[in-house]
């Protein structure tokens, strides 16, 4: 009859505890950190997203508004030299515009497919890490059980000392 | 944000491993340290991937596109229709 566990163990079950306790406590924080990292991202998104919009709205209202005064030019009289004005700076705007459309379509293009990956990531990670957290749970139950073993067989050195 | 799992378990090995347990005891503590170690390093592995997302989010140049943005507002509203 074998009851003697060995040296310390009572001890180090304590300590196997409160690491298990503190990387549990890690794995959750982990967790909460990737969903807040994904709904920053989803956030990123919209504000590009809306940027864009706001962007060509400005340019339809360019390219409509443009057709006005390429009119006014070709048929009025007056103001000629405002309208010219009106006409150089719509041109402008319209040339700066194109060159930063594509660069926020790609920028958008990037952030959906991140927020994608994220919105997976973020079910993946709290999926294993509640497996890894019922596992550990189940462990960590049997360790308390031995260590209260083995306190007890302590308690009773005429027990603990039969071999 | 990775590595604190495995990590973890792998201070829960040290611990044991500097222990004497009685053997049955031991078979069956080492088989859970198995499967943690493995959930850990499956956890680990999403961490990392969440860690890369991010990094690739924020080389955007969102700063640059932010102080172009303002640029084409004020050119628009100096079009003066």
């Amino acid at each position: 009859m074998e009851i003697v566990f060995g040296t310390g163990l009572s001890q180090a079950i304590e300590e196997i505890y409160a690491q298990m306790k503190k990387t549990v406590s890690f794995a959750g924080e982990t967790v909460r950190e990737t969903q807040s990292l994904y709904s920053q991202a989803e956030k990123l998104g919209e504000h590009f997203r809306s940027r864009r919009t706001s962007v060509v709205n400005m340019v339809n209202t360019c390219r409509e508004k443009l057709i006005s005064v390429n009119n006014i030019l070709e048929f009025g009289q007056e103001r000629k030299e405002y309208w010219t004005g009106v006409k150089e700076r719509t041109e402008k705007f319209l040339v700066e515009a194109e060159k930063y459309l594509p660069i926020i379509d790609k920028v958008c293009a990037i952030l959906s497919k991140e927020c994608e990956r994220l919105n997976e990531l973020k079910a993946s990670s709290a999926r294993k890490t509640e497996e890894f957290i019922s596992i550990a749970e189940v462990g960590v139950k049997g360790l308390l059980k031995v260590k209260d073993a083995v306190d007890c067989y302590a308690r009773i050195p005429s027990l603990g000392e039969v071999k | 944000m990775a590595g604190g799992l495995t990590s973890g378990v792998d201070n829960i090995i040290r611990i044991k491993k500097g222990t004497d347990w009685k053997d049955g005891v031991s078979k069956s503590y080492d088989l859970w340290l198995e499967d943690i170690g493995y959930l850990a390093e499956q956890a680990e592995t999403v961490f990392a991937e969440t860690e890369a997302s991010i990094k690739e989010i924020r080389s955007l140049p969102a700063a640059e596109l932010e102080a172009e943005y303002d640029r084409l507002v004020r050119l628009y509203a100096e079009v003066g229709f």
